[in-house]
Parts: C-alpha cells; sequence; structure tokens
C-alpha cells in the first residue's frame, strides 16, 4: 500500500529551505524531470562541457564552491528478486554548493535570487542548452522566470554537510595559494642564515603575498611569489 | 549456528616455499619462459612440478631456529597470457582480477611508471613481452641457491628440461642476491644505497616459525598479532574477515598467491651526491639525513626507537628490532611522517592500525648488480638496483594501494603530494618534510628538488599456484564445471 506522505513535505518545506544552509554555505539541489528522447542530447551537452578548471562554465560565476550534473534513468533494486523502480521520466539532478556571504538563515530565498542572478549572467548559453531539455523549462528565458524555475523544482537539502560552511570559496583559494607560496618561503629561508636579513625577507614575502592576486575560480596553481 | 574451524596450521607441502619466507639462500636466478606449445609445455610443467617445484615444508625449523639442510629452491608463477597460453578455460580465465589480467604496463600511470620509468623504456625482455606475443613472458621461474656454483649448476640442469620439443623457451634470465663482502666472502644483507635490508618480515597465522613481536599487526592493547592468513594466501579469511576475491575453480586458488615483480634500478650517484649537496644544509649530518628518508639509521636501527644514534645491540636483536609503534612519535619527530618505512606500513600513525592491516605485502626481493662502496666513483647507468617482488592476496588493495596512494601520494600522513623520497617517481622536483624536534629545538627541514632515486626497468604481474594448481595445470583438469 503505498502512503502519500505529500501532505508531510508541504508541512517541512519551510523548514527544508532553512536547512538549506549551513554557516553562510548554501546548498541547491534541483531535480528536473526531462523531456521525453531528450536525455541523450542532454549527456553530450554535459560531456562536452569543460572538466573543472577556468574554461569551465561554472567557474564564471564565483560563489560556486562545486557543482555537478547527474542523469538519472531509472532505480534498479539490487539483489533478489531484481527489481526496476521506473521513474515516469529521466531526471537531471543539478547540486551545487555556493556561498551567500551571510549566516542569516531568514535570508535564504534572497539567498537563492543573488546566486541564480549570477548564473544567469555569466552562463545563459549554458542554461539554454542544458535545462532546455527539462519539462516546464520557461520560454522565452527571463532572469524571474528562471527564478521560478528553479524553485520549483529546488528539492530541500535535509541534513546538509558544508565542506567549509563559514569560509567562502575565494578564501579557501586564497588559502591554498598562501600556503603553497609561505612553503616556497620557507624552502628559500632555510639558507638564510643571517637573522635580520631572514626578518626583511619575510616582511618583504609578506608585502608581495598581500599584493599578490587570488587565483581565479577553477584554478589553485600558480607561478610563486618568492624570488628565485 | 555456524562454527568457525581455527586456521593454526597450514598445508606447507601445497605451498610454494618462497611465499612463507625468504630462503637462507643467497644466490637468486629468475628465469622468464615463453609457453610454445600448450600440450609439451605442460608436460615439462609437471615434470618441473613433481621433481623441482620446492614447497613450504622445508620450512619446518630445527630447535635452533634454522631450516633444515637446504641446498637450492625452485619456485614458478604464471602471468595471465601464460594461463591462457597453457590452455586454462575462459570460465576461470575471466575470473581472475583485472590488474592482474591487465598486466603491470598497462597499469603504469596509477604505479608511477612515468617518465624514465615508463614501460617504452624497460629493459628488452621486458619491452619485447608487452609488444610481441611470441615473446610474452608467460613463466617465471626462480631459482635460488647457496652459491653460485650451484646456481649455475642447477640452471643447466633445469634448461635441459626446456630444451627444444619441451614447449617451453626461455626468453632470458637475471641474477640477483646478496652481495658478498670482498675481503671474508661473507654475505651481507644491505642494498645498494647502503642501508640493510630484510628486516621487516611478515608473520601471518599458520607460519610454522616462533612468533617475533613487530611482524605481525598491532593490536590496541600494544601487543602483536599475526595478520590473517587471507591477507597473502588464498582461500583463507583475511582481515575484513572475508574470503579473499579469488579466481576459480576454488582448488585453483587455494594455497596461492599473487604476485608484483619490479625491476628497481637505483640511482646509487644521484643518491650519494644529493645527500653530500644537501647534508651540510641539515642539521644533523649525513647520516641523519639518510635515516630520516627512510626512517631508519643505515645499520637498521628504527629512528623511532633510536633517533639520535645507530644501535647494533637493538637492529641485531630480531625481537626489537621490529618492535615499535608511533604512538610517541605521533609529529613524527623521529621517523618523519614521510620517511619511507611509516609510508610502506604505518603501524599506528594514521591513528587506526586497522587501516594498515589491509594493505601489507610480503617482500621477497633480493638486490642485483655489483655494491660500489662508499668513496668509489660511481655512475647512475651502473647496473645497480632491486629485483623487487611483493607478494600479497589482492594486487589492487595491497600492492597498487600502497604504490599510488603512499609512495606516489602523502595525503594520508598530513604530507600534501609528496612522494616516497626512496622510490617516489621525484623527477627533480619531489620535496621532503623532515619534522622538526621541539624537545632539542631542531628546526624542520625541508628537502627539495629530489631527483628519482629509483626507476622502473621492468616487471609484470604473476599468479602462485599451490602444488595441487600446478598439477591441475599440468594435466589440463582446470574445471570450472
Amino acid at each position: 500500500m503505498a502512503i502519500n506522505f505529500s501532505w508531510f513535505y508541504k508541512l517541512t518545506k519551510p523548514l527544508n529551505r532553512i536547512l538549506n544552509k549551513n554557516g553562510q554555505a548554501y546548498n541547491l539541489t534541483m531535480l528536473n524531470p526531462i523531456k521525453k528522447d531528450h536525455a541523450d542530447a542532454l549527456r553530450t551537452t554535459l560531456a562536452k562541457i569543460p572538466v573543472v578548471d577556468v574554461d569551465s562554465p561554472l567557474a564564471n560565476f564565483p560563489l560556486t564552491h562545486f557543482a555537478r550534473f547527474n542523469v538519472i534513468d531509472s532505480l534498479p533494486f539490487v539483489g533478489a528478486p531484481a527489481l526496476y523502480d521506473h521513474l515516469q521520466n529521466q531526471y537531471l539532478v543539478f547540486s551545487c554548493v555556493f556561498d551567500t556571504g551571510n549566516t542569516n538563515w531568514r535570508s535564504v530565498g534572497s539567498d537563492l535570487d543573488a546566486y541564480l542572478k549570477q548564473m544567469f549572467e555569466a552562463m545563459p548559453t549554458e542554461i539554454n542548452s542544458i535545462w532546455g531539455h527539462c519539462v516546464d523549462f520557461p520560454e522565452p528565458l527571463t532572469l524571474s522566470a528562471f527564478q521560478d524555475f528553479v524553485k520549483k523544482y529546488q528539492i530541500g537539502g535535509g541534513f546538509f554537510f558544508a565542506d567549509y560552511p563559514n569560509n567562502t570559496a575565494e578564501e579557501a583559494r586564497r588559502a591554498l595559494f598562501e600556503q603553497k607560496q609561505f612553503i616556497d618561503f620557507v624552502i628559500k629561508a632555510q639558507e638564510i642564515s643571517d637573522h635580520a636579513q631572514l626578518k626583511a625577507d619575510f616582511y618583504q614575502f609578506s608585502k608581495n603575498l598581500a599584493d599578490a592576486p587570488t587565483p581565479p575560480p577553477g584554478s589553485i596553481f600558480t607561478s610563486s611569489v618568492v624570488k628565485e | 549456528m555456524t562454527t568457525q574451524a581455527s586456521i593454526e596450521t597450514l598445508d606447507l607441502e601445497d605451498i610454494q616455499g618462497l611465499i612463507m619466507r625468504t630462503y637462507p639462500l643467497p644466490c637468486a636466478r629468475y628465469v622468464y619462459v615463453h609457453v610454445n606449445d600448450n600440450i609439451s609445455a605442460r608436460n615439462t610443467l609437471e615434470t618441473l612440478t613433481n621433481n623441482h617445484i620446492t614447497s613450504s615444508s622445508v620450512w619446518q625449523d630445527d630447535t635452533k631456529g634454522n631450516a633444515n639442510g637446504i641446498k637450492q629452491a625452485l619456485n614458478i608463477a604464471f602471468t595471465f597470457k601464460g594461463l591462457m597460453a597453457l590452455g586454462l578455460p575462459a570460465s576461470s580465465l575471466i575470473s581472475f582480477p583485472t590488474a592482474f589480467a591487465e598486466g603491470m604496463a598497462k597499469r603504469k600511470i596509477l604505479l608511477g611508471d612515468e617518465g624514465d620509468s615508463d614501460p617504452g623504456k624497460w629493459d628488452k625482455v621486458w619491452r619485447d613481452s608487452n609488444a610481441d606475443s611470441k615473446k610474452a613472458i608467460h613463466l617465471w621461474l626462480a631459482i635460488f641457491t647457496a652459491d653460485e656454483s650451484t646456481r649455475d649448476s642447477y640452471y643447466n640442469e633445469l634448461a635441459k628440461l626446456m630444451k627444444t620439443g619441451s614447449g617451453l623457451t626461455v626468453l632470458g634470465f637475471e641474477d640477483a642476491g646478496l652481495f658478498k663482502d670482498p675481503k671474508t666472502s661473507k654475505y651481507l644483507n644491505i642494498e645498494h644505497f647502503g642501508y640493510r635490508d630484510g628486516i621487516s618480515d611478515i608473520e601471518f597465522k599458520g607460519m610454522p616459525f616462533q612468533r617475533i613481536d613487530g611482524r605481525g599487526k598491532l593490536m590496541p592493547d600494544g601487543s602483536w598479532e599475526p595478520l590473517a592468513t587471507g591477507e597473502f594466501l588464498l582461500g583463507y579469511p583475511d582481515e575484513s574477515p572475508e574470503w579473499p576475491i579469488a579466481p576459480i575453480p576454488h582448488t585453483l586458488a587455494r594455497n596461492g598467491t599473487f604476485m608484483a615483480v619490479r625491476k628497481l634500478h637505483q640511482n646509487v650517484a644521484s643518491f650519494r651526491k644529493y645527500l653530500d649537496e644537501q647534508s651540510p644544509k641539515f642539521p644533523g649530518g649525513k647520516e641523519l639525513l639518510a635515516a630520516k628518508f627512510v626512517g631508519r639509521w643505515r645499520d637498521g636501527t628504527p629512528l623511532t626507537l633510536s633517533p639520535d644514534k645507530e644501535d647494533p645491540v637493538l637492529t641485531n636483536d630480531a625481537s626489537l628490532n621490529n618492535n615499535f609503534s608511533y604512538k610517541n612519535d605521533m609529529d613524527g619527530h623521529r621517523c618523519p611522517m614521510g620517511a619511507h618505512i611509516r609510508r610502506m606500513n604505518p603501524r599506528d600513525a594514521m591513528v587506526f592500525s586497522k587501516l594498515a592491516d589491509r594493505r601489507r605485502i610480503l617482500r621477497r626481493g633480493f638486490p642485483y648488480g655489483t655494491y660500489t662502496p662508499e668513496g668509489q666513483p660511481v655512475n647512475d647507468a651502473d647496473e645497480h638496483g632491486i629485483m623487487f617482488l611483493a607478494l600479497n592476496s589482492s594486487l589492487e588493495r595491497q600492492f597498487e594501494f600502497v604504490q599510488q596512494q603512499w609512495v606516489h601520494y602523502g595525503n594520508d600522513f598530513f604530507q600534501g603530494d609528496d612522494k616516497d623520497p626512496l622510490l617516489g617517481n621525484n623527477e627533480g622536483k619531489g620535496k621532503m618534510v623532515i619534522q622538526g624536534d621541539s624537545e632539542t629545538s631542531r628546526p624542520p627541514h625541508i628537502c627539495t628538488n629530489l631527483p628519482s632515486f629509483v626507476n622502473t626497468r621492468g616487471g609484470d604481474y604473476f599468479f602462485i599456484p599451490s602444488l595441487t594448481a600446478l598439477r591441475q595445470i599440468a594435466m589440463g583438469l582446470v574445471s570450472t564445471i
């Protein structure tokens, strides 16, 4: 006997939306039905997105920590007897973690709007070529229509675990960058025996490091600020 | 209700001898053989099995702990191509693990065999084996003898068995063995970089030897127990505790194991040059720097037990020289977090020693080439190296994991992407952090521009069957029905 839980989800939806936030990080998960016979074309589109580096369209809006797409066909039960839980559609899952810059749980709505605005401006072509294969995709595409579309198919993150709940993606990139630069400095400093020289070099290093730009989204490695 | 029979005794007469322990025989010859005719090859294999292959039953020690009078030994192993050539049914062949079926060369990225270690640059016999199906290495025969003349005469005896019409073609062979002290003619247990070798042997359940602390697995209370048999022999429960993944039929797998053979060339000149150039910068000097690379002084004394000096009493006592944990050295102030032995066997360095128990390998290697004493002219191109043999139930879970995650990556030990200072394919860009000591105020030291001290020159994956399985292969009786 199937039990209808939809009333329960309606009741808990406001809570779920709040649970999408952990610290200042927000977890957006969408489950979009794919239009009939579009899954193959969608898979091809996704396969051609450049791997995660500075060339990825997702690197063009700096709030994103990470993002992933999955196409779901149907749900097999592994065991005996073999069963398929046939879905009415194939689905596209989009899941990402982005920075909101605030820890206020009341602002979840405006946080999401702000992120989607950035995405809309950064990758309009990709939004069309990816979600265009999904049911209810708004045409013509406007920002508010896109925001409504996302919210309609958003599902609650539930118990959201964030790797860096209190640090932005930019802060994480900066920390990795500074760690690498500092190791380079320590290696160089091993050869300096004069304390005054070491102190002067460290001040110079600190200044160079402060002036050095943070590597762009999608990148970690960059040249050293420590002079050979 | 199920009951579990205790596995305290093994069928020693069914298990090939080199699995159980390194023979007390200092000379080895590894012979690479191709099967050119299935039927006659199987006849020859039957003769070899009945008359020559050495089992583990010779290992019953006498009261003094000596093996009983063994003068020569022969063991045999097969590549996947070899099992195909000998006519194993497809239903059995497809049950072998993927890594074994693919062979070592195809796993090169995972193993770090790139640059100068690339299979395209390996020795001819190994390159030919990968490139030419008529020269594929199918069988690996290992001869172990008490001296060189016995080795030559025993090899000649075996070569007669493998003459034309035997179904077998010898593609080549390689000699290895302990170095001889030129003055005393005694055999020395060291390798080309000058470190004492063969200290940390593994102990698993069912071995017919007296237990020695430090060789098995570390228990939560600090005591030592033998590792589960199934980590090193197929057909027995492993540490998980489950049956290790094994090919079918059961009689083919039981009492057998898998082996990675690697010819590892050692760049002795680069190693000595690096030590000479870097040690003036390292507070503690050259010998301590050499010890920090490995985690043992060159005489074998563990840094964790004796951080300041070599200790002959400690290193010569088998019950002490391997009997330590990293409990009081978690920050690496004695044995660096990235040192060779800490990577190869982390013991409790990752807090849960259980994690290390699933990644152990039996080592049965010998050096090859002539030892060049310190101070004598030496070149990287000189013939120096180790014929490295790693035996385990799962090449993927044990040998390959260690090679990929612990030799060529350092994250498990909080060392970022630093590689093993000795074995890592560092290519001049390697880095190693030698942690400082807050007690003595010794600052941390970072070694940079580490070259590749070791390059791969050949190798493959082999299956070492039991004597029962050997006879079944020879008689064409392997059947999954």
